[in-house]
Parts: C-alpha cells; sequence; structure tokens
C-alpha cells in the first residue's frame, strides 16, 4: 500500500513508466471482472485499457483514503456499465471462440488429470453460463466477491453500497444460480 | 423447526457474528435439513471459486504505456499548435497596430489588384494561343466534335495511367 503511494508519486512526477507497475498488478483482476461482464475478450481488453488510460488521467484526482484497487475497480465497473448499457446487453454470452487465436480468452492452467479436466470444465462452462445470465447488479458482486477475489468491504466502497446489502445480493445471486443449477452441477 | 434453524437465512448471507457462527456450524451436526441447504450453498460458492481465471497478453501494460505517450504526445501537440496560432494572431494585431489600419486596408487593396491583373493576363494569353491553334488547325465544321473526342481520349489515357501508377505504388 505504501510502496504503491511512492508509485503514484513518482507518475504524478511525471514517470509514465512507473505507472506500468500499477497496470501489471491490476491488469488480470480488471480484465477478469470486465470480460465476465460483458462476456467479449476483445472488447475486454480495449476497455480495460481504456480504464487504465482513464486512472492514468484522472491520478491527480485519487484521494489515499481509499485504495488505488478500489478507487480502479470503481471506474472499471462504471466504464463497464456504461457499455452494457450502450449496447443494451442485459445478459452476456461467454465466448471462447474467436476468429484468431489472439482473441480467444487464454486461460490460467492446472495440472490435472485428462478426466479431471473434462470434469472441470464441463462444471466451469456450467456455471459461467449461469453467471451471465445474472441481472447486472448481482452479476458484479458475485464477479468481484469469487473471481476477482475483493472482500465484502472493497466491494462495498466500490459500490458505494452498505456491507449488508453487499452481502445480501451475493447471498441473493448464489441462490438465484443454485435454482439455475439445480442437479447440473 | 429448532431456534437455532432460524439462523439459516443469516449464516448464509455471512451476517452472523464469530460466536454464533460457531453455535450454528455446532448445530448443522444436529440438523440434517440445515446442513443439507448449507452444502447445497457452499457447492454453489466452490464451483463459483473455481472458475477459470482469464490471462492477460504479456505485452497488455506495454500497450496501456503506448496509449498514455501517444495521448500526451497529442495534446502537447495540440497545446503547440495552439500556442503558435495565437502568437500570430497576436503578432499580427500587433503589426497592424504599428503600421495603422488605414495603410494595411490600403496595402491589401493594392495587393489585390496585382493578383487581379496577373489573372487577366493569363487568360488573355490562354485566349489567344487558343484562338490561334484553333484558326490554324480548323478542318471544316467538324472541327468541335474531332477536338471534343480528342479531348474524350486523351482524358481517358489519363485516368488509365493514374491507375496503372498508384496501383504500382500500392
Amino acid at each position: 500500500m505504501c510502496d504503491e503511494l511512492k508509485v503514484i508519486e513518482k507518475v504524478l512526477d511525471g514517470d509514465i513508466d512507473s505507472f506500468g507497475i500499477l497496470v501489471k498488478r491490476y491488469e488480470k483482476q480488471i480484465v477478469n471482472f470486465i470480460f465476465r461482464m460483458i462476456g467479449n475478450y476483445q472488447d475486454a481488453l480495449e476497455l480495460s485499457q481504456e480504464v487504465f488510460l482513464r486512472a492514468y488521467t484522472g491520478l491527480k484526482t485519487y484521494s489515499s483514503e481509499y485504495s488505488f484497487s478500489t478507487w480502479l475497480f470503481r471506474i472499471a465497473r462504471n466504464r463497464t456499465i456504461d457499455f452494457i448499457r450502450k449496447r443494451r446487453i442485459k445478459t452476456v454470452s461467454i465466448e471462447g471462440s474467436g476468429e484468431e487465436d489472439s482473441l480467444k480468452p487464454q486461460y490460467e492452467t492446472n495440472e490435472l488429470r485428462p478426466d479431471e479436466v473434462f470434469e472441470k470444465n464441463r462444471r466451469a462452462r456450467l456455471v459461467e453460463k449461469a453467471v451471465a445470465r445474472l441481472p447486472e447488479e448481482y452479476r458484479e458482486v458475485i464477479i468481484m466477491y469469487h473471481v476477482d477475489g475483493l472482500k465484502y468491504e472493497e466491494i462495498s466502497e466500490i459500490l458505494a453500497l452498505p456491507i449488508g446489502t453487499v452481502k445480501n445480493r451475493i447471498f441473493r445471486a448464489r441462490k438465484m444460480l443454485k435454482e439455475l443449477l439445480e442437479g447440473e452441477i | 423447526m429448532k431456534k437455532e434453524c432460524k439462523l439459516l437465512l443469516e449464516y448464509l448471507k455471512d451476517n452472523l457474528p464469530e460466536r454464533e457462527k460457531s453455535a450454528f456450524e455446532y448445530h448443522l451436526k444436529n440438523c440434517d435439513k440445515c446442513k443439507q441447504e448449507v452444502e447445497q450453498f457452499k457447492e454453489i460458492e466452490n464451483a463459483l471459486n473455481s472458475m477459470p481465471k482469464l490471462n492477460v497478453p504479456e505485452t497488455f501494460s506495454f500497450e496501456v504505456i503506448a496509449s498514455i505517450k501517444e495521448r500526451k504526445r497529442k495534446v502537447l501537440g495540440w497545446f503547440y499548435y495552439s500556442a503558435v496560432s495565437l502568437s500570430v494572431l497576436l503578432l499580427s494585431f500587433f503589426f497592424v497596430g504599428a503600421i495603422g489600419v488605414k495603410r494595411v486596408f490600403a496595402n491589401a487593396r493594392a495587393f489585390a489588384h496585382t493578383v487581379e491583373v496577373f489573372f487577366s493576363s493569363v487568360t488573355t494569353a490562354v485566349a489567344t494561343i487558343s484562338s490561334s491553334l484553333y484558326n490554324t488547325f480548323y478542318i471544316g465544321r467538324f472541327t468541335s466534335v474531332i477536338l471534343v473526342l480528342l479531348f474524350a481520349v486523351l482524358s481517358y489515357g489519363f485516368f488509365k495511367s493514374v491507375k496503372v501508377f498508384s496501383k504500382a505504388g500500392k
């Protein structure tokens, strides 16, 4: 955190390359959040780039009373919601088949037996599809909590909602997912 | 229904304080209904936690930094052009003030007159040359038709050659 503030100070002093340290630190969380929200890898990469660009230009307005990740997530969340509203996306379809390899989402790999990989992939696809069908306000909390590993407090700051509401939304989202995935996993 | 069962919803919402949470977890050992409900939710949680994470291309951060630098360069460019334009504008006001408005207008009129004289001389020269050529090569009443056809052929040749050269350039 302290180290992060030093990096931010360096960036504000005109060292653009230091901003790369912050991008490297948060790129995975931001890209994963946006991809799960909109369902298109190429758009997610472009939107993430725009989010970091906005963060750079607005860095002067960043106040250290919040953590940098919370502030960055707030920008990412607002930009993603704008994108979804403009495109009128209600639910998303998680795609994995682009025309070119560079457009295909690249997932983390684990060393598992082939049958375990098959079962894991099957479950993952089902869960991804179900999450994509959740309404926007439930989808975002589930992605922040389970995919990006954010804490209740962080989600509450990003969304400017009381912690109780965040917990309630996560619970309701899980309940919807339980109904959607009944007997499938 | 036991009284602890009423805490199921709050437990699932993760709203219970640590002590009540432990007590409810003890209750789960003896209540199959609550246990089943909790297990189903745990299964969903586990499935969500194991959702695959995307990898980001290695070049992503470099691309972000490159786009920031490009944007900064553009902004600086606009700033530079604006500063130069403003300076030129201010300088011109300064010169107009120094020379005097009447004198500036008189000079501008003189310049416009010179340009007009130049263009009227060019027009006269073109008219003279074309009329003498027309008189020299006059071949009867079909001269105009032949000239139009000749013009069309030359234009076609011109456009064709432009096309060929532009393809060669690509």
